[in-house]
């Protein structure tokens, strides 16, 4: 069966926008996320506990590293710079955390997903895992997808700019 | 003027850098690294919380959140009411760990699927109070849910067993073995 590579259909006009799209979007849930997150660790420490999966010893850390982590792919993504390794580690972030879910629901574990802190509280179900595995694609199209320049300031700046070699 | 290279109608994008296989990879690496370093600077600077504390302001919480009329009920109070005809037990296990060992006159209702039963929920609806207990994984995890949905349901007095089963074994009251007499 033959057909059109998916990193040549990312590369093309059309496929280009829609990783940038897909790549702001991504960014602006990684920053709301990441925000909550951060402005109340002990919350997001509680909703990591109330999964039931980690050790003890590990849950304060992860509620310390894990919303710095996603401001930090969150500002990746929105740059541009090294958006396509932030998009891999969000997708691994968004498998992740669809496993806890499912694992969640097989266990009869009824409790708030804690994606968002208390800005938007929804309990775990099949619905959030659909969510999670739809954005994990998302991010695997931003990953596969062309190295797009840093917008907008490269974009701005490429048509007639001095390259840093004939500056000097 | 007139020598000058007449335009192009429309800018061209950019071409495409090349791609190395490796090179996501390495760019994934170093946003972990850089994660990694924030969060230990972080950590040291601000604190981790520590699970103790959260753990201890969380048990003086409501169990069931969305439900603030469920509450909790102590192990030396839920004892007092094991004789009472008006009180029902709810286990919320599975049947292999309920007919291992429950509160006698307890009924099974099994939170496997997250949902329960109709007919055996028809048991409760005629007690006055209903007490759901489990084995306390996940911070009483099946035992919360099966007090919303019998809340839902329409019983107005459900409480949670603080400690579940394992605490009750512990204190060394009344239990008993074997499958559910009254379960449909």
């Amino acid at each position: 069966m033959s057909g059109v590579p998916v990193s040549a259909l990312l590369a093309s006009a059309r496929g280009r926008i829609a990783v940038l799209v897909l790549r702001f979007v991504v960014a602006a849930l990684f920053l709301t996320a990441s925000k909550t997150s951060i402005e109340d660790p002990t919350a997001f420490a509680t909703a990591i506990d109330n999964y039931r999966m980690m050790p003890d010893a590990l849950i304060g850390p992860m509620a310390v590293g894990m919303p710095l982590l996603e401001l930090l792919v969150g500002v990746a993504l929105l740059t541009g710079v090294h958006a396509r390794g932030a998009a891999l580690v969000a997708a691994s972030m968004l498998v992740v955390f669809a496993i806890a879910m499912v694992q969640a629901i097989a266990r009869g574990i009824d409790i708030d997903c804690g994606c968002f802190g208390h800005v938007v509280e929804t309990r775990v179900s099949w619905l959030t895992v659909t969510r999670n595995v739809v954005l994990a694609f998302a991010c695997g199209a931003i990953a596969l997808g062309p190295d797009l320049p840093l917008w907008p300031l490269r974009r701005a700046a490429a048509p007639g700019r001095a390259s840093p070699s004939s500056a000097g | 003027m007139s020598d000058l290279p007449e335009a192009p109608s429309e800018v061209a994008a950019p071409p495409l850098r090349p791609r190395a296989p490796t090179s996501i990879v390495v760019e994934a690496a170093r946003v972990l690294v850089v994660g990694a370093c924030l969060g230990i600077g972080y950590g040291i600077v601000g604190g981790v919380p520590l699970v103790s504390q959260f753990r201890l302001a969380a048990s003086c919480a409501p169990p069931v959140e969305s439900h603030p009329e469920i509450g909790w009920i102590e192990q030396e109070d839920a004892r007092a009411l094991v004789d009472d005809a008006t009180v029902m037990f709810v286990d919320a296990r599975s049947l292999a760990d309920y007919e291992t060992g429950h509160i006698p006159n307890a009924i099974a209702m099994p939170m496997d699927t997250g949902a329960i039963d109709e007919s055996t929920a028809a048991l409760v609806y005629g007690a006055h109070t209903v007490v759901a207990y489990c084995d306390t994984s996940g911070e009483c995890a099946s035992s919360r849910r099966l007090a919303s949905l019998l809340s839902e349901d329409g019983v107005h007095d459900v409480r949670v067993l603080r400690g579940g089963i394992p605490q009750w074994l512990s204190n060394d009251f009344p239990a008993e073995s074997g499958p559910c007499r009254v379960c449909p």
